[in-house]
């Protein structure tokens, strides 16, 4: 928040718009402008001939204001969702660095039963938030509840899961808190003396990594799915604390609530075969599917392959469509748009099939194989059934 | 019933290329374009319009020549443009953004806003969230269904990862819409053509109720610290055959089986 042009020394010659990623430094009628998605990267003050680009000093301490840190558990169908112990494996790395506390909150109708699991993974204290109206997940609701019970006491980190209903409640407790919030870190440390939280994310598809701080409290921050590996420690003494908040009437009446059909599920697969625009036809994509439930995946799609209409946009991978990261992750005659490969490029293990050597999937993919997927996948498919019959 | 759409300009950047020395983008050409995630949210404000015979109206924010996104809504159909432009509102993070587009909303007593799940540029998809929650109504998020659309209340169905859940709820509300709830259209020539000249409202901090203090640079709550590429990761181990393919494919699904 500390970018800005001293417009005496500036001669608008246009070298700091060359520079900038975000393309936001304006030039029009004499005048030049930042404008709202300048992200501060500092880039400009670099490349400004004249040093009229300047940024304001930030000295910002937290350290003394706040000192606990706090994750808030997901529970889905009355079960913990596995970001929950990604989340508290990485909240436990923080605390122990400054040696503070690390509380879970964890929200619902009757669930403090399920939040004793936690305790197997380092926290040192659970807040369980009850109510009745809290069984079905409401934006309104969760985030009041939530809100009424750190109020009293400003946590120093607060973070989620970058999950679907992370990344819907999140926002609304930041707003709440007038605090910022960073979507999607895939790294988090603490500056031990500033208490500052350093929130790293990719931006721009993930071609190049953003370093973000928070200048208010607390320092909230939504965590990828599968970048923290989960650490469990012996079970510990836990402090459980009940919370019963007071949650005014809400305007919305729930007619329904069913799981997801977990078949079209591709967030927990661990294993997933995706088509692109290689793959020819919607008609292809249903042998890709036949395939994909051979080896025990799901189905997923490029942003390509679901404007030809050979998928549906349910199942798209990719910035504008689902994150994922399964084990294992089969793309098919997709040519790797930085739009998809910030889908998918933290799967354990990425095998790229594709006609065309050089595409950009075969610099993040771990296997390689140059082939036209639509000829090749009958033997492939030949091939591994004779494997897991050896079996 | 009055409804509004919110839509970015961002830049067109399908081609992106960076400078390895400064990190930097490099820009062949400078187009901006639609946030494409936007044309949903278009397409879904439509769709309202016509089940209640509303008004549609687009609204952004952004410098006064950032009229893309703007020019698109009108295309599709959108009835008028708003372009929230002043230097105050310079450098806004999603807070600050959230709370200007928020001001101008609630100043003009819109029933129902409705937003793009995220931006191409920036993509967080907070900013419908947070304007909602500043301006104390609800948003429903992940709409996967509309099932009714009257002037008193909205029946929709909401699909999480693990859950589907249909509600009703009444206005005003911010809904923002899954991408795969409408197709959208694509404008006519000839509606292209009328929108390439249609009249945009460009407003600033003095033209509705909104604090300036908490807009812009002085409204933001996050600074970007480092900008660094990521580790390169190096080409991938190219497989000869086939029968090569199979045979990995099969380990790595048994060692899936084995160590979920």
């Amino acid at each position: 928040m500390n970018i800005y042009i001293d417009k005496q020394l500036c001669t608008l010659c246009g070298e700091c718009t060359k520079h900038c990623p975000q393309n936001c430094i304006c030039i029009n009628d004499n005048d030049i402008d930042i404008t709202q998605s300048c992200i501060q990267c500092g880039l400009c003050i670099k490349h400004c001939v004249q040093g009229a680009i300047k940024k304001t000093s930030t000295n910002v301490s937290h350290a003394l204001k706040a000192k606990d840190i706090y994750i808030v558990a997901q529970v889905d169908n009355g079960t913990l969702n596995k970001i929950t112990f990604e989340l508290a494996s990485q909240g436990r790395i923080l605390a122990d660095k400054i040696g503070s506390k690390l509380c879970v909150i964890v929200v619902g109708n009757n669930i403090c039963n399920i939040s004793k699991e936690l305790s197997l993974y380092g926290v040192d204290k659970i807040i369980c938030i009850e109510d009745e109206r809290l069984s079905i997940y409401n934006e309104q609701a969760f985030s009041i509840a939530i809100f009424q019970r750190l109020s009293k006491e400003k946590p120093l980190v607060l973070l989620m899961g970058a999950t679907e209903i992370g990344k819907d409640l999140a926002p609304r407790l930041a707003a709440m808190f007038k605090t910022g919030l960073t979507a999607d870190c895939t790294h988090l440390d603490l500056d031990k003396d500033k208490l500052l939280l350093l929130q790293t994310r990719p931006a721009y598809g993930g071609n190049i990594m953003a370093t973000i701080i928070t200048e208010r409290l607390p320092q909230m921050a939504t965590v990828r799915k599968g970048v923290i590996p989960i650490k469990k420690v012996s079970a510990q003494s836990v402090d459980i604390e009940l919370f019963r908040p007071t949650i005014p009437p809400i305007k919305a009446q729930i007619l329904s609530y069913s799981q997801a059909n977990p078949s079209n599920n591709i967030f927990d697969a661990q294993i997933i075969v995706a088509g692109g625009i290689g793959m020819g036809s919607a008609q292809n994509f249903k042998l890709l599917e036949k395939f994909a439930n051979a080896i025990g995946g799901k189905i997923g799609a490029s942003r390509g392959a679901v404007e030809r209409g050979y998928a549906s946009a349910a199942i798209q991978i990719g910035q504008t469509g689902h994150t994922v990261s399964p084990k294992l992750f089969i793309s098919c005659g997709i040519s790797g748009a930085i739009q998809h490969i910030a889908g998918m490029k933290d799967s354990n293990t990425i095998i790229a099939i594709n006609t065309d050597k050089n595409a950009p999937i075969m610099n993040i993919a771990h296997y390689g194989y140059v082939a036209d997927v639509q000829s090749v996948l009958p033997d492939l498919q030949q091939e591994i059934q004779n494997h897991l019959k050896q079996r | 019933m009055k409804i509004a759409v919110c839509v970015k300009t961002v830049p067109a950047t399908d081609n992106v290329t960076f400078d390895p020395d400064t990190g930097s983008m490099v820009r062949t050409q400078n187009n901006l374009m639609i946030n494409p995630d936007d044309t949903t949210a278009i397409e879904t404000a439509l769709y309202c319009a016509g089940q209640t015979q509303s008004e549609v109206t687009a609204l952004s924010m952004g410098p006064s020549f950032y009229q893309e996104g703007l020019r698109y809504a009108l295309s599709m159909g959108a009835d008028k443009a708003v372009l929230l432009s002043s230097k105050a509102f310079a450098c806004s993070d999603v807070l600050a953004t959230a709370y200007t587009l928020g001001s101008y909303i609630k100043d003009n007593d819109f029933d129902l806003v409705i937003c793009g799940n995220h931006s191409s540029d920036g993509s967080t998809g907070q900013t419908p969230i947070e304007m909602a929650q500043l301006m104390n109504i609800r948003h429903i998020g992940c709409v996967s269904n509309i099932l009714k659309v009257t002037e008193e209340y909205l029946h929709i169905e909401q699909q999480f990862e693990n859950s589907v859940i249909q509600s009703t709820i009444s206005y005003p509300c911010v809904l923002v819409p899954r991408k795969e709830l409408f197709t959208p259209r694509i404008p006519s020539v000839a509606r292209t053509i009328r929108a390439k000249r249609a009249q945009i409202d460009i407003l600033d901090e003095s033209m509705f109720d909104i604090d300036i203090s908490k807009c812009g640079l002085y409204g933001s709550a996050t600074t970007v610290t480092q900008l660094f590429s990521p580790e390169p990761q190096g080409q991938a181990h190219m497989i000869n055959s086939t029968l090569e393919l199979g045979r990995i494919i099969s380990k790595i699904c048994a060692n899936i089986e084995e160590k979920p």
